[in-house]
């Protein structure tokens, strides 16, 4: 009974942070059809760049935070103006590899930024200190606070992004644009403004979950490519261009990894949920709620 | 079997670059003969990568799964009995083929973004695996292998410049014969290809089963000439990157640019080396640049000037 609880619980907490984490993604993929590999290392970067300023310049701990959140929303115009844009208006590569293109440049701004992590603030792994500290018991159950903290940010930023697009003209816009862009451009609206929008709101979303996720696993350059895997399975579990299909996903491979690290062993941790996807995908070509 | 004369012209190149390659060891230094050596093995991967990517239009996110499969079957079979090591070697790739068809069958039935998901969660299982198994494996540190191919660069190096030029070989000639043909068409339009009667998915397997032979032969015989098996060398996610970005700098759907494209990106890696930590950094700027401005690649260049 214990146990269960201990698994309900450190599941949920776990599972909240991979949503936020993997909602940036999302909302790229279902809004502008990229596939972002570079999704892990704009995580890491907004989490050691508020690390930075936090321990080392001794700013307060949401100031530091507010800095890794511009650091991201930066380095996610660059990515847009420097390459993601010229590939998508050049002539001379074919529309349908465009894609492909697309996907191994945000590889190599991957590997841009974590190299330039690694030369700049060194590869040791850094966490961010706690909101605030000490425990609490919950029916027997040790809990931290700043857990609790973080799972209830990511949920509070989960529901604020769901008002954002479902409830605003600006939200509603990213939706159309997820489901037809020429549909969107013949009702006079100019595309490069979504895309605008898109990118500021995937580089906040990206440095938001960057910065708790540094706050409860730390983070590491090394780790980015890890964490896109991560992104990417919840993803394509959910069904790609769903986001509500990525929140439940993420319950789902939070949890199984939770339950396996509990009853079998923490090292075989992301075994189980390599596994259910791969079924998944096999009898469920396009995930559980994915509309391609 | 036919060429277009830009191809011609490519392969009148290539003939070129083979025999100054074949040259070069006289002249140059051991260390980068060494170098060359290790860039003609990665140029094989990439190659059979291409053969996927440019010609049946799938994107493979994991080559190293049968890279690694074929490298680290052959190392087990070297540690574990007395077979020579060619026969190992041989071994290694046989099990390279049979994982990549376990992996394939079910997989061709996905698309797009699904099957580059379902390739690349094979490679992080099979590290999964090697770290789990380490007993057997080394885990983390790698699996030092007590066989050898030869201890002369020479022979070394004669030997992977043959296996770059005979999986080129076989490459081009499938490539160029119908078979070509059948899968370029698959990739365009599946169902058009498919009411004339084609069996893409027929072959398709066997696209992937020459790829499938090729990257583990390849990953065997590196393991072998570098006396250790290891995750970083064969098996993780970054080899993996390297791979796809040598075949697009390289100019994919050419197979001869991929090995352009290799042979750039592990030798400016090994030039730039002096920059120290910035080594990746310099070269993924330098593959970002060529990406943007030249999108067909280094052998783009080749093929424009005729």
């Amino acid at each position: 009974m214990h146990l269960l609880l201990q698994i309900l619980v450190n599941g949920f907490i776990v599972s909240s942070i991979y949503a936020l984490g993997a909602m940036g993604f999302s909302l790229m993929f279902g809004t502008a059809g990229i596939l972002n590999f570079a999704h892990g290392a704009y995580l890491v970067l907004a989490g050691i760049v508020a690390w930075f300023f936090i321990s080392h310049l001794k700013l307060p701990l949401l100031a530091g935070m507010g800095i890794g959140v511009l650091a991201s929303v930066i380095f996610s115009y660059l990515l847009f103006f420097l390459v993601v844009n010229p590939i998508d208006k050049s002539t001379r590569i074919p529309e349908g590899e465009k894609e492909i293109f697309v996907l191994t440049a945000t590889l190599l701004w991957s590997m841009i930024i974590q190299g330039l992590l690694d030369y700049i603030f060194g590869t040791t792994p850094v966490i961010i200190p706690p909101f605030a500290h000490g425990n609490m018991h919950l029916f027997a159950i040790k809990l931290t606070y700043n857990t609790l903290i973080l799972a209830a940010l990511s949920l509070c930023i989960i529901g604020l992004l769901w008002f954002v697009i479902n409830k605003t003209r600006a939200g509603k816009m990213l939706l159309a644009a997820s489901m037809s862009r020429t549909g969107l451009a013949i009702m006079g609206i100019e595309l490069k403004r979504v895309y605008l929008l898109l990118w500021g709101i995937y580089g906040v979303l990206a440095g938001v979950s960057g910065v708790l996720l540094c706050s409860f696993l730390g983070a590491s350059a090394e780790g980015a490519p890890d964490l896109t895997g991560l992104a990417f399975s919840i993803v394509v579990l959910g069904g790609l261009g769903s986001i509500t299909g990525s929140f439940i996903a993420s319950y789902i491979i939070g949890y199984l990894g939770t339950i396996t690290a509990y009853l079998v062993s923490p090292s075989y941790t992301s075994l189980p949920a390599f596994f259910v996807l791969v079924v998944i995908l096999l009898i469920r070509p396009q995930g559980l709620f994915g509309r391609f | 079997m036919s060429f277009s004369p830009s191809s011609k012209n490519l392969l009148r190149f290539a003939a070129f670059l083979l025999v100054v390659f074949a040259c070069l060891p006289w002249f140059l230094s051991l260390y980068i003969a060494g170098v060359l050596t290790i860039a003609f093995y990665f140029s094989v991967f990439t190659m059979s990568w291409d053969l996927l990517f440019g010609y049946s239009g799938e994107v493979n996110f994991g080559p190293t799964f049968l890279i690694g499969v074929g490298a680290y079957a052959a190392g087990l079979f070297n540690v574990n009995t007395h077979l020579p090591v060619l026969v190992c070697v041989l071994l290694g790739t046989l099990m390279a083929v049979i994982a990549g068809l376990l992996l394939v069958a079910p997989a061709l039935r996905l698309r797009g973004p699904y099957f580059c998901l379902i390739t690349l969660v094979s490679v992080l299982v099979l590290a999964e695996f090697i770290t789990i198994f380490a007993q057997y494996t080394g885990g983390e540190i790698g699996m030092t292998l007590p066989g050898i191919i030869s201890t002369s660069t020479m022979v070394n190096y004669y030997l992977a410049l043959a296996l770059v030029c005979v999986s080129a070989g076989v490459f081009l000639t499938i490539t160029s014969s119908p078979i070509g043909l059948i899968l370029q068409a698959g990739a365009q339009d599946p169902v058009a290809a498919e009411s004339l009667g084609f069996g893409i998915v027929k072959y398709k397997i066997l696209a992937f089963s020459l790829s499938a032979f090729f990257s583990g032969l390849s990953g065997a015989l590196l393991v072998f000439y570098m006396g250790t098996a290891s995750v970083s060398v064969v098996v993780s996610v970054s080899v993996i990157l390297q791979i796809i970005i040598a075949a697009i700098i390289g100019g994919r759907h050419t197979i001869l640019g991929p090995i352009l494209g290799s042979l750039f990106i592990i030798v400016t890696g090994q030039w730039l080396q002096y920059l120290g930590q910035l080594d990746y950094v310099a070269v993924s700027i330098l593959a970002l640049i060529i990406l943007l401005f030249l999108p067909d690649g280094i052998a783009g260049i080749a093929l424009r000037r005729r």
